[in-house]
């Protein structure tokens, strides 16, 4: 400023020049409410000329009802009494012939020598920007809509695994408002047993590589504990948030309540076993019958009198062991009938399993004439696992390989190994074996090659979905007219403490 | 002085109730737990009669009652099972066509026992003839 050769003529340049330049309205105002100047931005915005501004009273420039609208003159009275700025008003105002535009106005005042001598109007059109936030406003609406309306949990996360958004859904299925669980991490919800799950699958996701455009977040099924107490099964898909770099800033969890289709496959399971049981009801009957024989044929040599005391003696001795027979294949029936509670699992054995399954199944190991081999590991091969559910599969594998047995009969073999941290159970037969066309399709519910109303075509899916639910796979290798072996692992129960 | 019966039953304990009971009717008899045995010993021995099993390891009963008219032509089979009811197709149909001549039903009376074996002809007592080839 202290430039040589500053003349009135150059300030005032100056002065145009910046008002002129800048992206919103200024007006300078006396105290006479008279317009002193205006900007090039202000005379564009209005469509007035400089003539029609310039000493005009304020009230004339603007429109009678805007200037009312503002309560223009009293704010202005106010600035100059108060020589306070009057900040952050919102105006809108509509030049004839153009589209009403929104302004953000303020009025500054300009104190000299201790008087308000002039107040500064000064109008941002923010039209542009109150549309943009209109709009940005409205895509979170309807994302927040979609979210809301979603069937499934939408939970969001940061990377510590602290929740950031909570759906209806989730309200829904677990009892807990947005408000209980935000900002607490995800793990206060999950069911312990899934804890270790939780934390080393964040791990990976903070480890994700920015490069990979997805790492695998492969499906996984976890517990939460619902406001209630009760433990509510839920399958998630889970994708990482990230920021423009690729790092990953979050992730997003979709979850699917599974309780009634828990409920469903739970029904299916005990339909599928009683089905099973009427496979097996003619091998049953024999099974009790035979012990019946003996008993009711010892009863009535004693009842006969004829008998020598040391034969009266082996009688008794008959009708004992065959009642005991009797009852431990009904007993055997009953346990295998029980509907299974899918949650309990314990440590067991799965020897003890696979001889509960080989004695269910005796019988109809001797009508379909299988030479049947047990080869179990001589120490226990201990799983965790639903004793119910897991000698379900090994009778369906049982009954399966039974099935294929040609009508001269055949051998079935089933063993139980444990490899390191894996536990197996194969059940091999030399029956027909499976064709390889049909061999993909054998887990599928209700593919089966047997007559109608033979099989229901929904035991190895069964079986598939009791392996899952414990862990394990099955694999099945087959050759048509050489026999079938089915391998389903485990993995090994943790040591106990 | 009549010829044994022969009991084929893959279970010893039905094996000797069986025993027990034929003895009780003063009939002799021999038993066996294989389809195989019973084979051979018709082969050694004439039988007045067969009690045979349905279910047996090594072959089902009605196939075995056909391997053993085979060799011994004359020989009476009863099929003894708790897998069938006398009402069953293939008992009624192996009935009627003379393959057996009885069907007990497990668990058995001791008179079902005495009445089936009472619509057997007595065989002539005499040297055996049914052990040729």
């Amino acid at each position: 400023m202290g430039a040589s050769g500053d003349t009135p003529e150059r300030f005032e340049k100056l002065y145009t020049m910046l008002l002129d330049s800048m992206p919103a309205s200024i007006l300078l105002i006396d105290q006479a409410y008279r317009v002193e100047s205006a900007n090039r931005n202000f005379l564009i915005k209005s469509r007035l000329s400089a003539n029609q501004v310039l000493g005009q009273p304020i009230d004339k420039v603007f429109p009678l009802p805007i200037a009312k609208h503002m309560n223009l003159r009293a704010r202005l009275a106010e600035v100059f009494r108060t020589g306070e700025a009057c900040k952050g008003q919102r105006l809108h105002y509509r030049a004839p012939g153009l589209a009403t535009r929104t302004y953000y106005y303020s009025l500054l005042p300009f104190n000299w020598r201790g008087q308000v001598e002039n107040v500064i109007l000064f109008m941002e059109d923010i039209t542009e920007m109150v549309r943009l936030g209109e709009e940005v406003r409205r895509a979170e609406g309807h994302l927040a809509g979609v979210v809301e309306a979603a069937s499934d949990l939408v939970v969001s996360m940061d990377l510590a695994g602290r929740v950031l958004t909570w759906n209806t859904a989730a309200v829904r299925v677990t009892g807990y408002e947005e408000s209980e669980v935000s900002g607490r991490p995800l793990t206060e919800l999950i069911a312990e047993s899934y804890h270790a799950m939780f934390d080393e699958f964040l791990d990976r996701v903070r480890q994700a590589n920015p490069a990979d455009p997805s790492p695998s977040l492969e499906p996984m099924e976890v517990e939460l504990v619902g406001r209630d107490g009760q433990l509510l099964p839920i399958s998630w898909l889970c994708s990482c948030m990230r920021d423009s770099d690729g790092r990953s800033t979050g992730l997003v969890a979709v979850g699917r309540d599974l309780t009634e289709r828990r409920k469903f496959e739970a029904r299916l399971m005990q339909s599928e076993k009683l089905a099973a049981l009427g496979v097996m009801a003619g091998g049953i009957a024999h099974e009790i019958r035979n012990p019946l024989a003996v008993v009711s044929s010892a009863a009535q040599l004693l009842l006969s009198g004829k008998l020598t005391p040391e034969l009266q003696q082996e009688c008794a001795q008959k009708i004992h062991s065959g009642v005991q027979r009797a009852a431990s294949v009904i007993e055997g029936l009953l346990r295998f009938a029980r509907p299974a509670d899918r949650g309990v699992k314990e440590r067991l054995d799965l020897c003890e399993v696979a001889r509960e399954a080989a004695k269910l199944t005796a019988s109809q190991m001797k009508i379909a004439r299988a030479e049947f081999v047990a080869r179990l590991s001589e120490s226990p091969v201990w799983v965790l696992g639903n004793a119910n559910l897991l000698q379900q599969l090994l009778t369906n594998l049982m009954l399966n390989a039974a099935n294929a047995m040609p009508p001269t009969g055949g051998s079935i073999c089933l063993s139980v190994t444990q490899r390191a941290n894996e536990c197996l159970v194969q059940v091999s037969d030399t029956g027909q074996g499976i064709s390889p066309q049909n061999l993909p399709r054998v887990f599928d519910p209700f593919f089966t090659t047997m007559p109608v109303g033979k099989g229901t075509g929904l035991g190895l899916s069964i079986c598939y979905a009791i392996a899952q639910d414990h862990g394990g796979r099955i694999d099945i290798a087959s050759e048509p007219g050489r026999g079938t072996t089915v391998t389903v692992s485990f993995p090994a129960a943790e040591p106990t403490a | 002085m009549t010829r044994p019966i022969l009991v084929i039953d893959d279970e010893p304990d039905m094996c000797w109730v069986m025993q027990q009971i034929l003895l009780c009717e003063g009939h002799q008899s021999d038993a066996v737990t294989t389809a195989q045995d019973a084979l051979a010993r018709v082969q050694q021995q004439a039988y007045w009669c067969a009690l045979v099993d349905l279910k047996l390891p090594d072959m089902d009963g009605r196939e075995l009652v056909r391997q053993l008219r085979a060799v011994c032509p004359a020989l009476p089979c009863v099929l003894v099972t708790g897998y069938l009811y006398t009402d069953d197709e293939a008992v009624q149909a192996d009935l009627s066509a003379g393959v057996i001549v009885g069907f007990i039903a497990k668990p058995f009376t001791i008179e079902q026992i005495r009445g089936v074996l009472a619509t057997i002809p007595t065989p002539e007592v005499g040297p055996s003839s049914a052990a040729s080839g």
